[in-house]
């Protein structure tokens, strides 16, 4: 909203244009009553004549309120000067309109903050006719710009105190003690100031004073104490001139707190110098222990830098300690053993380890090689790490003598370590210096692992006394030949060393060999040896050993009892006089044989006793050579006393000849008489049926010539007569079959049992037609035997089943097999016929004998024996089950 | 008796088996004469003596005889060329394995066992004469 000022002439009065002014009037009227800024016209003496709504709102009143007041009396007291100022000005002619920042008091009293703008329009004499005032609200804008100014200030206090605390702190930590805190506090008190009119400040402190250089003593001060430090201890500021409101206004109460504030800051400053200065003389003590020692020390940060460093460490370097403070461990370590280094630490910050040792090169700053042995531990706070502690010991001595003695043996490293020997020098002290590769085969450590500790501590705890007195020995100057000790290895088992040890000046040179296994065979072969020795002296068998020269050198305790000699009376005699006479030269032929290299096992040897008897024993005997194989050492002969068996044998050799000749005898008359039964069954077989066919056939001839001259009586007995020389051949028959079963030579074949079972009952059924038996043949039935015999065999078997099923009602003949376990087969032949009574069933099988009578079943009783007889060739039996009247079932078993 | 049969050579020994074989024959109506040997030589020097001696049609020859014995009457039958055809059934009491083998063996053309039993025998005998001399074929007559 601006300010409106009205165009000179715009509002005229003329009379002429009436209708175009009342046009005007009405357009004017319509702003004017709706105009959002608050328009009045009023008269030169300020009294309102016209007000529009806007103002009406703005300043509580009526409009006919406002008519009976002025604005004068309305206007902020504050402002009603400059108003009546510029008004006058506009009413002098000076100026035609004004604008102002005016406060009004509403009706309720309050303040209203508007921009006023006022224009006149006056008479053409030049006298204002009327005013106008435009009123526009900028209570919005002031309240605005009120906030602005708050924020600004604030700012600038922020800024202020930023400032100063800044100061305070640089000035605290630049400053070395509290004269000199003070004196730089002092000269940024000013500064941080609101009021320029600030000119000086004063601290005193500890007995100093520092002052600015305007600083005087006026009655306008500010001034604090800093009861922290001490009573005496001040902070005044002081002002130029004097301010109406310094006593109770905003500003002085910030300016107090400021001052309060950098007397805190004061104190705390000083506070922490002081406690700075008391760790500083604890150190002082400190750095008198660190720089005092013998040794170097350094702290290292964690990332390597040099913290603190002793006079010997820096000395040890070439450097000075300040220099030394500048560089890391890293710098000065030599770069091939920085690695190692570096690992170690890692194991350290991680807690892995808490502290470790390494020898290692330092590079001093000439370039040069110094070697230390370094520890190294960890400071930790609160389990943070904070710096390592480092203990540097200078070894060089040691390296170089261990140095100069590998330049010397450099030429020799190649035997030293192609050799199988162990290979050392050492010192008096017990320390390795060098050893060769074969260490660390034979043991498997490394050599760094053995050279970093004493050897003694590798020894066996039962050779460490004997080790330290072949050392004394050797630091007396002398050497040390064959001396044998035990080194653990790293699996834990111990080796055997065989040393040569020499010295040299204060070094011991010394080569060792592995003999575990020398030792462990020499152990074995001890008590191999034991062993023979007890195995040789308690052996049952006699045992003799003598040297090529044909004296005893050993003669068990069996030998001692067989030939009743003890032994010390044998021994480094001549073996001869083992021998009785009449067979000593025999004997020692036989030895002798031995001896050049021929076998000699199970020779019987007799040897004579002391009591002039013989006893006979059976050798054995081997060779001793020397290594070549060829130098016969001994010859060890073991015994059997056999003298007994002997004449067992002899008797036995006699009583086998008797018998021999006797079986020839017996054979002979068995022969003979085998051959008379040939004759004899041969001579029955042809001539004793002739006198029965002469009987039979003139009995027959007698009945069919003279039949009619004899009675009936008379040609009955010459039935009976035909019927006995009948009878009489079929026994003949027989007995020749049994005789015949028994001589004939045997010719074992496969038999098809099933299919001869069929043929036969095949036979025995054409025999007799008019019978119908049954037959049940189990198929598959084999035997092994002769089949000559086996078919008597089932022929006489299924001839009985025939002949005994003859007067049943529903005969039945069966045959079957059953194979047993130990491979035969048992062939059965069951009917259903007359059976027997078990209790004769021992009688069945002899020859001869019958159960039944010849009118009931004819036959001549041998059949069942000639069955036994083929059962029994084939290793086979019969046997037989049955019950009068049932039946019976006659089993033979046979090779399957 | 028919003359111009040829006859049959019994050899037998016994005079009891002579004369039942004799009955035998006759009682199978074998009308061929019947001539008898009572030993082996006999036989031989009837079969291989003077050519006019009637060569038989049959011999009926036992194995068990005096002086020379069945088989080898049987083995110098065949060595002849002139017996060498000749049927020679050998009928004996025997039925031992090896004189089955020997007849066989040595040329027999049949092996007759005389059974105890008469009748038996008679049936044998007339069952040999139906086949020999009846139904067989003779060997062709070979000349000397």
């Amino acid at each position: 909203m601006g300010t409106a000022r009205p165009a000179q002439g715009r509002v005229t009065s003329n009379a002429d244009d009436v209708s175009a002014l009342s046009e005007n009037e009405r357009v004017l009227s319509a702003l004017f009553e709706h105009s959002n800024v608050g328009m009045s016209i009023t008269s030169p003496d300020k009294g309102w004549i016209r007000v529009n709504r806007s103002l009406e709102r703005m300043l509580g009143y009526t409009e006919d309120e406002l008519r009976s007041r002025t604005w004068t009396e309305l206007t902020h007291p504050d402002d009603v000067d400059a108003d009546n100022a510029q008004f006058a000005r506009m009413l002098s002619g000076e100026i035609d309109g004004y604008g102002l920042d005016q406060r009004f008091i509403r009706k309720d009293g309050s303040v209203l903050n508007t921009l006023l703008s006022v224009t006149c329009l006056r008479t053409p004499g030049g006298d204002i006719e009327f005013t106008i005032a435009h009123l526009a609200d900028t209570e919005e804008r002031v309240k605005a710009e009120r906030e602005r100014d708050q924020l600004l200030h604030s700012q600038r206090e922020r800024i202020k105190e930023l400032r100063t605390m800044h100061g305070v702190a640089e000035v605290i930590s630049n400053a070395d003690d509290v004269p000199a805190v003070a004196a730089l506090v002092v000269e940024l008190l000013p500064d941080g100031m609101q009021y320029p009119e600030i000119t000086g400040a004063r601290i005193s402190l500890e007995g100093a004073t520092a002052t600015t250089p305007l600083f005087a003593e006026t009655p306008w001060m500010l001034s604090a104490g800093c009861p922290g430090i001490d009573e005496s201890c001040q902070i005044q500021v002081c002002y130029t001139e004097p301010r109406p409101d310094a006593d109770e206004g905003p500003f002085l109460a910030e300016e107090r707190t400021l001052v309060e504030w950098v007397a805190t800051a004061l104190t705390e400053g000083v506070r922490r110098i002081r406690g700075a200065q008391a760790v500083l003389e604890q150190e002082v003590e400190f750095r008198g222990t660190f720089e005092q020692a013998a040794v170097g020390i350094a702290h290292v940060s964690t990332e390597g830098r040099f913290l603190r460093v002793n006079g010997r460490l820096a000395a040890m370097l070439g450097y000075t300690p300040e220099e030394l403070m500048a560089l890391d461990f890293q710098t000065i370590t030599h770069p091939d053993d920085l690695g190692a280094d570096l690992e170690l630490v890692d194991k350290v910050l991680s807690g892995e380890i808490e502290h470790y040792s390494l020898e290692k090169r330092y590079l001093r700053k000439d370039g040069s090689i110094l070697w230390i042995n370094l520890t190294v531990g960890l400071v930790r706070e609160d389990s943070t790490p904070r710096f390592f502690v480092s203990v540097i010991e200078d070894i060089s001595e040691r390296k170089s003598t261990q140095q100069a003695f590998e330049e010397k043996t450099e030429a020799l490293e190649q035997f030293f370590n192609v050799t199988l020997d162990l290979l050392c020098v050492a010192d008096a002290s017990g320390h390795f210096l060098q050893l060769n590769a074969a260490w660390e085969a034979q043991l498997g450590y490394t050599r760094d692992e053995l050279m970093a500790g004493r050897f003694f501590d590798f020894i066996h705890p039962d050779d460490i006394e004997a080790t330290a007195g072949a050392v004394a020995t050797l630091v007396g100057q002398q050497p040390v030949m064959s001396f044998t000790n035990r080194y653990r290895c790293r699996d834990g088992s111990y080796r055997w060393l065989d040393w040569r040890s020499a010295p040299v000046g204060e070094l011991i040179y010394a080569v060792a060999r592995d003999v575990t296994e020398e030792r462990e065979a020499q152990e074995q072969l001890r008590q191999t040896t034991a062993y023979l020795e007890s195995l040789i002296s308690y052996a049952n068998a006699p045992i003799i050993v003598w040297g090529p020269d044909g004296k005893v050198t050993r003669f068990n305790h069996a030998f001692e009892r067989l030939t009743n000699m003890k032994a010390s009376r044998v021994i480094g005699k001549d073996l001869s006089g083992l021998f009785p006479e009449e067979t000593r030269e025999a004997s020692l032929q036989q030895i002798a044989r031995a001896a050049a290299g021929e076998s000699w096992e199970s020779v019987e040897i007799p040897i004579l006793r002391t009591d002039g008897t013989t006893r006979l024993a059976l050798w054995n005997s081997a060779n001793i050579y020397a290594a070549d194989g060829e130098t016969l050492m001994a010859v060890i002969a073991q015994g059997q006393d056999i003298t007994a068996r002997k004449a067992a044998e002899d008797a036995l050799r006699e009583l086998t000849r008797s018998l021999e000749d006797h079986i020839k005898l017996r054979t002979r008359a068995l022969s003979a008489s085998n051959a008379e039964l040939e004759a004899f069954a041969y001579s029955v077989s042809h001539d004793l049926r002739a006198p029965l066919r002469s009987i039979d056939g003139f009995s027959r001839a007698l009945e069919e010539d003279f039949g009619d001259k004899l009675d009936p009586q008379a040609l009955d007995y010459l039935n009976r007569l035909r019927a006995a020389s009948q009878r009489m051949a079929a026994l003949i028959d027989d007995l020749l079959q049994l005789s015949r079963l028994t001589r004939n030579e045997m010719n074992s074949q496969k038999i098809d049992i099933s299919a001869l079972s069929e043929e036969i009952l095949d036979q025995l059924a054409q025999s007799e037609p008019a019978r119908h038996v049954s037959v049940e043949i189990a198929p598959g039935l084999h035997a092994t035997g002769d089949p000559t015999l086996v078919t008597v065999a089932l022929q006489n078997l299924l001839g009985n089943a025939w002949k005994f099923t003859q007067n049943v009602e529903d005969p039945r003949i069966s045959v079957s097999g059953n194979i047993t376990a130990e491979g035969q087969i048992e062939i059965s032949v069951t009917d259903n016929g007359a059976g027997f009574d078990m209790a004769y069933v021992d009688k069945l099988f002899r020859p001869f004998q019958r159960l039944h009578r010849a009118t009931e079943y004819p036959g001549t009783g041998i059949g069942l024996a000639n069955v036994q007889r083929v059962a029994h060739r084939h290793g086979g039996r019969v046997w037989a089950v049955g019950e009068p009247g049932k039946g019976s079932t006659f089993s033979m078993s046979l090779p399957s | 008796m028919n003359g111009t049969m040829a006859p049959i050579l019994l050899v037998e020994d016994n005079p009891d088996d002579e004369l039942l074989t004799l009955r035998a024959l006759k009682k199978a109506n074998v009308l061929n004469d019947v001539i008898v040997a009572h030993d082996g030589q006999e036989a031989l020097d009837y079969l291989l003596g003077p050519e006019d001696n009637r060569v038989p049609h049959i011999v009926l020859l036992d194995l068990k005889l005096p002086k020379v014995d069945g088989l080898e009457v049987l083995t110098r039958i065949r060595a002849s060329n002139r017996t060498r055809l000749l049927p020679v059934i050998i009928l004996t009491s025997s039925k031992e394995e090896s004189d089955l083998l020997a007849g066989y063996s040595k040329g027999a053309n049949s092996y007759i066992r005389k059974p105890v039993d008469f009748d038996q025998f008679v049936v044998a005998v007339q069952t040999l004469g139906l086949y020999w001399l009846l139904l067989n074929e003779d060997p062709p007559r070979m000349e000397p």
